[in-house]
C-alpha cells in the first residue's frame, strides 16, 4: 500500500468548547498507480482528510502510513515527503506569488534544494506537462495570465517537484466546460503515461465517474461508500441523501433497468451508454 | 474552520444589564470612568471605584477567567511600572536597602497606586468590550460621531469600514490558513531560521493574501454598488439605536460617580 | 409580452493596459421579456459577465443602448432606479456579503434605499422566509454553507423587490446540494413571484428548464432558442467550448443509430418514458 490510513481521527481545536470531530476513525488504503476519487459535499471532511497524506495535518488519533511507515515517526522528513506526495489546493491560482512564471514554478523544487540547470529542467518539465510552452511563459508575470493559464501554472509548480502522487482538490472548480475537459484529459494522460498516482477530491460526479478506479465517499467525517464508480453509484438514494448527485447517464441506465430492461448500469460516457441502449432496446420495440 | 471560533474583541454574548445597555451609553461611560480613574487621588477612592466596578462585574455574570486572560498581555507593563516605582521613586521612610538600592515609602505608595490604576483601567475596558458586540460598537461609534459630520468626520463610513473589517476577518484568516498550507505543500518553511529569514519566508504567504484581499475588496465594491450603496448619506437602519430608561440611569450613575470623586477629592 | 430589458446594438470596449482596446461586446442586441427565465451560456471570455454588468448600469455601453423598463442605463438620473429593479448575484458567495449577521445583510440594500426601519424589518423577514433562511437570521454569514450564502445574497436582492434578477455563475463554487438549493430558489422566484431571471452558467444541465437560452461567443450573440433548439443536436456546441448535457448527447447518438426520438427529449425522465 502506498498510502494507508489506520483508524484515523481528527478534531479541530481539541480541548476547547469549539471542538469539532472532523474525521472519525477512517481506515483506507491507496495503491500505487491508482486513480482514486474522494468525494463528498463541502464540510464532509474530504479535504481535511487528504491534508493528512503529506503531513499538513496531524491525526488526533490513529495513523497515516506512507510505504508502510508512520509519517509522524521521528525518522520521516515531512518537507521531503511533501515533494513526493504533492497536494494542489482548490483555486490554486490564488497561491501564485512570484514575479515570473519561472520563479513560481521553481519554488517547490528549489525548496527541495535544486539549483541551476537541474532546476530549469524541472520547470520546463512541469510547464510542458501542463501544455504550456516554456519559452513563451517563463518570463511572464503570473498575474497577467488568464484564469485557466494561472491554474495550469500552479499545477506545473506541483509537477515540477516530480512527485509520485498528486492530490487535487476540486481542480476544475469555476472552469468552463472546455477548460474542464482539457484539464482532466491532461491529468488522465499524466496518470497513464507517467504512472502518477492521482487522488482527485471532488463533488463533481460526472467528472470522476469516467476517470477513477476507486471511489471513497465521505459524509460527516466518515466513509459511507467505497468501491468502483459502478458499485458506488448503485446506491443512488444514499448518494443523494448525503448531498451529492448521481451522473445523469447512470440515472438513465438505472431507470431503464428498474423498468425491467436488461441493461448494464456501469457505463459513464454518452457513447457507451448510447451503444448499450441501442444494443439492448433499440432492435426490439422501436425500430 | 479552525479560525471560525475566534471572536474579535472577545465579546461574550449574554443578557445581563450591561449587555443590554445602549452601546453609546457604554462608550460614553467608559470614557467617563477612565477620566474618573485618573482623578482618583487616594486609596479610598479606589475602594469606592472597585466597589462599583465589582458590582457591575458580578451583575454581568462573566466568568473570571476572561479577565485574567485579558490582563495577561499588560502584565509585563504592570510589573515594570511596579518595579520602576519601587526602586526609583524616593521619599519617606526607607523600608529596605541593598547597597545603593533602596525601596522607600513613596515608591511603594506610588507603585501600588499606579499598578492599581492600570489594572482597573484594563478591567473597566474589558467589562465594556466583553459585553458589547463589535457590531453594536460600530453602531455606537457611528452615532457618537454624527454631530461631527459637518466638520467632515465620516462617521457612517468609519462604521461601515468597521463592519466590513469584522465581516472579513474570519474569511481572511481561513484564507491565510489555506495559503500557508498550500505553500507548505510546495516545501515552504515558515518555522525555522532567524528573524530575517523568517520574514523573507513570509512572502509566499503575504503576496497571495494581499492579492486576494484586493480581489475581494474589488468584488465587494461592485456588489455594494449593485445594491444601491452610495455612501452614508440618506441611509436608514433596520435597527435604530434607542436609549431606554435604564440607559439614562446608567449614564447618570456613572457621571455621578465621576463628580463625587472629583468633588470629594478622594 | 412586454419587454423588461431591451439591448440595442451594444458594443463595449475595454481599454488595454498598454494602450489599445478589446472589444468585449460586439454589436449585440437582445430583448428580455417580463417574467422570462433566460439562461446565458458561453465559454470563458465570451463577454457574459460584461453583458450582465450592463444590465444594471455597473458598466455603460461604448456604443448602442440598453433600456431597462424603458429607462436608458446611460442616464445618470435613472441609475439607482435601474439598480433597484435589476438585482445582481455574483459568483463568489463570500465577496458579496457586507454585514456581520444574516438579517443585517439582507437589510443592506433597503437601508441604502432609505426605506423606513419598520418596513425593512418586515421585508427582511419575508425575504429570509422566501429563501428558507429564517432560522439563521442572527447567524454570522461566514458560518453558512456555500449554498446558504448564495441564498442569502438572493434574499438581499429579493428584499429590494426587483423586477429582474441577474446571476453571474451563482453555482460555480457550490457543491451539488448547494446548487440544488440555489436552483430551486431561482425557480420559485421566477414561477411564484414572477421575477425575470437572467442566469449565467457553465453547467449546461442547469439551463434545461430555462424558457430561452442565449449562447455567446467572442462578445456576440451566436445562438438563441429554447433548450430543445439549442441541445437538439443541430448546433455544434463543442466548437464553442461548450458541451451538450449528457442526455441530449445520448439522444443525438441514438438518433444517429436509427431511433426516431421526437424533439423535446432533454432529461432522464423524458428519455426513459420514450424508451419504455
Amino acid at each position: 500500500m502506498l498510502i494507508e490510513a489506520r483508524n484515523l481521527s481528527y478534531e479541530y481545536m481539541p480541548g476547547t468548547p469549539f471542538q469539532v470531530e472532523a474525521l472519525k476513525n477512517i481506515t483506507l488504503g491507496i495503491e500505487k498507480g491508482s486513480f482514486v476519487g474522494i468525494i463528498g459535499e463541502t464540510g464532509s471532511g474530504k479535504s481535511t482528510f487528504v491534508q493528512h497524506f503529506n503531513g499538513l495535518l496531524k491525526p488526533t488519533s490513529g495513523q497515516l502510513l506512507v510505504n508502510g511507515k508512520d509519517i509522524w515517526s521521528h525518522s520521516i522528513d515531512l518537507r521531503a515527503l511533501r515533494t513526493k506526495i504533492a497536494l494542489l489546493f482548490q483555486f490554486p491560482e490564488h497561491q501564485l506569488f512570484e514575479e515570473t512564471v519561472f520563479k513560481d514554478v521553481a519554488f517547490g523544487p528549489r525548496n527541495s534544494g535544486l539549483k541551476g540547470k537541474e532546476l530549469a529542467g524541472r520547470v520546463r518539465m512541469g510547464l510542458e506537462m501542463m501544455g504550456l510552452d516554456y519559452e513563451i511563459y517563463r518570463d511572464r508575470s503570473p498575474f497577467t495570465l488568464s484564469g485557466g493559464e494561472k491554474r495550469r501554472v500552479a499545477m506545473a509548480g506541483i509537477l515540477a517537484m516530480s512527485p509520485e502522487v498528486i492530490i487535487l482538490d476540486e481542480p476544475t472548480a469555476g472552469m468552463d466546460p472546455l477548460g474542464r475537459q482539457n484539464f482532466l484529459e491532461q491529468i488522465e494522460r499524466l496518470h497513464r503515461e507517467e504512472n502518477l498516482t492521482v487522488i482527485l477530491v471532488t463533488h463533481n460526479m460526472e467528472e470522476i465517474a469516467c476517470l477513477a478506479d476507486k471511489l471513497f465517499v465521505f459524509s460527516r467525517g466518515k466513509i459511507v461508500l467505497q468501491g468502483s464508480p459502478g458499485d458506488v453509484f448503485a446506491s443512488a438514494e444514499q448518494i443523494r441523501e448525503i448531498g451529492l448527485d448521481v451522473p445523469s447517464l447512470t440515472r438513465l441506465l438505472q431507470e431503464l433497468k428498474k423498468k425491467g430492461k436488461n441493461i448494464r448500469t456501469d457505463l459513464f460516457t454518452a457513447e457507451e451508454a448510447a451503444a448499450e441502449i441501442l444494443c439492448r432496446l433499440g432492435g426490439r420495440d422501436r425500430l | 474552520m479552525s479560525m471560525q471560533s475566534i471572536t474579535l474583541g472577545h465579546y461574550i454574548p449574554g443578557n445581563s444589564l450591561l449587555h443590554q445597555l445602549d452601546p453609546r451609553v457604554k462608550l460614553i461611560s467608559l470614557f467617563i470612568l477612565i477620566v474618573a480613574l485618573f482623578l482618583i487621588k487616594t486609596f479610598n477612592g479606589f475602594f469606592f471605584y472597585i466597589f462599583f466596578i465589582g458590582a457591575l462585574f458580578i451583575s454581568s455574570r462573566l466568568p473570571w477567567k476572561y479577565f485574567f486572560r485579558g490582563l495577561k498581555p499588560v502584565l509585563f507593563i504592570v510589573l515594570f511600572t511596579l518595579i520602576l516605582h519601587f526602586l526609583f521613586t524616593k521619599g519617606g521612610e526607607v523600608y529596605w536597602r541593598l547597597g545603593a538600592l533602596t525601596v522607600e515609602e513613596m515608591g511603594v505608595f506610588m507603585g501600588t497606586f499606579m499598578t492599581l490604576r492600570l489594572i482597573l483601567l484594563v478591567v473597566t475596558t474589558l467589562l465594556i468590550t466583553l459585553t458589547t458586540s463589535p457590531v453594536a460598537f460600530a453602531d455606537g461609534i457611528e452615532h457618537l460621531l454624527r454631530p461631527l459630520r459637518p466638520l467632515g468626520v465620516p462617521g457612517y463610513e468609519i462604521a461601515m469600514m468597521m463592519t466590513i473589517a469584522l465581516r472579513f476577518i474570519p474569511t481572511l484568516m481561513e484564507e491565510s490558513d489555506k495559503i500557508r498550507k498550500a505553500q507548505m505543500a510546495r516545501g515552504a518553511d515558515f518555522e525555522t531560521g532567524n528573524i530575517f529569514r523568517r520574514a523573507r519566508n513570509m512572502i509566499p504567504l503575504l503576496v497571495p493574501l494581499f492579492v486576494s484581499a484586493f480581489r475581494r475588496a474589488d468584488d465587494l465594491a461592485v456588489a455594494m454598488e449593485a445594491r444601491c450603496y452610495r455612501g452614508g448619506e440618506q441611509r436608514t437602519k433596520m435597527r435604530e439605536l434607542k436609549a431606554h430608561f435604564l440607559d439614562y440611569v446608567g449614564i447618570f450613575t456613572v457621571s455621578g460617580i465621576c463628580l463625587a470623586i472629583f468633588f470629594t477629592g478622594i | 409580452m412586454s419587454k423588461i430589458i431591451e439591448i440595442n446594438s451594444l458594443t463595449y470596449h475595454y481599454p488595454l493596459e498598454g494602450g489599445g482596446v478589446i472589444k468585449a461586446l460586439d454589436n449585440l442586441s437582445l430583448k428580455i421579456a417580463e417574467g422570462e427565465y433566460l439562461a446565458l451560456i458561453g465559454p470563458n471570455g465570451s463577454g457574459k459577465s460584461t453583458l450582465a454588468r450592463h444590465l444594471n448600469a455597473l458598466l455603460l455601453p461604448s456604443e448602442g443602448e440598453i433600456l431597462v423598463e424603458g429607462l436608458l442605463t446611460s442616464r445618470e438620473e435613472y441609475r439607482w432606479e435601474i439598480r433597484r429593479h435589476v438585482g445582481m448575484v455574483f459568483q463568489n458567495p463570500d465577496n458579496q456579503i457586507v454585514a456581520t449577521t444574516v438579517e443585517e445583510d439582507v437589510a443592506f440594500g433597503l437601508e441604502n434605499l432609505a426605506v423606513p426601519p419598520e418596513i425593512i424589518r418586515r421585508r427582511v423577514a419575508e425575504a429570509l422566509e422566501m429563501v428558507g433562511l429564517t432560522s439563521f437570521s442572527h447567524h454570522a454569514p461566514h458560518l453558512l454553507s456555500g449554498g446558504q450564502k448564495q441564498r442569502l445574497a438572493i434574499a438581499g436582492i429579493f428584499a429590494m423587490q426587483p423586477r429582474c434578477l441577474v446571476l453571474d455563475e451563482p453555482t460555480a463554487m457550490l457543491d451539488p446540494r448547494g446548487r440544488r438549493e440555489v436552483l430551486e430558489t431561482l425557480k420559485r422566484l421566477n414561477r411564484t413571484e414572477g421575477i425575470t431571471v437572467v442566469h449565467i452558467t457553465h453547467f449546461m444541465e442547469e439551463t434545461l428548464e430555462a424558457d430561452r437560452i442565449v449562447v455567446m461567443d467572442k462578445g456576440r450573440l451566436v445562438h438563441e432558442g429554447q433548450p430543445t433548439d439549442i441541445f437538439g443536436g443541430d448546433i455544434d456546441l463543442e466548437s464553442l467550448g461548450l458541451e451538450m448535457p449528457a442526455i441530449p448527447r445520448v439522444v443525438k447518438i441514438l438518433r444517429a443509430g436509427g431511433l426516431e426520438i421526437p424533439a423535446g427529449v432533454l432529461d432522464v425522465n423524458q428519455l426513459v418514458n420514450f424508451l419504455c
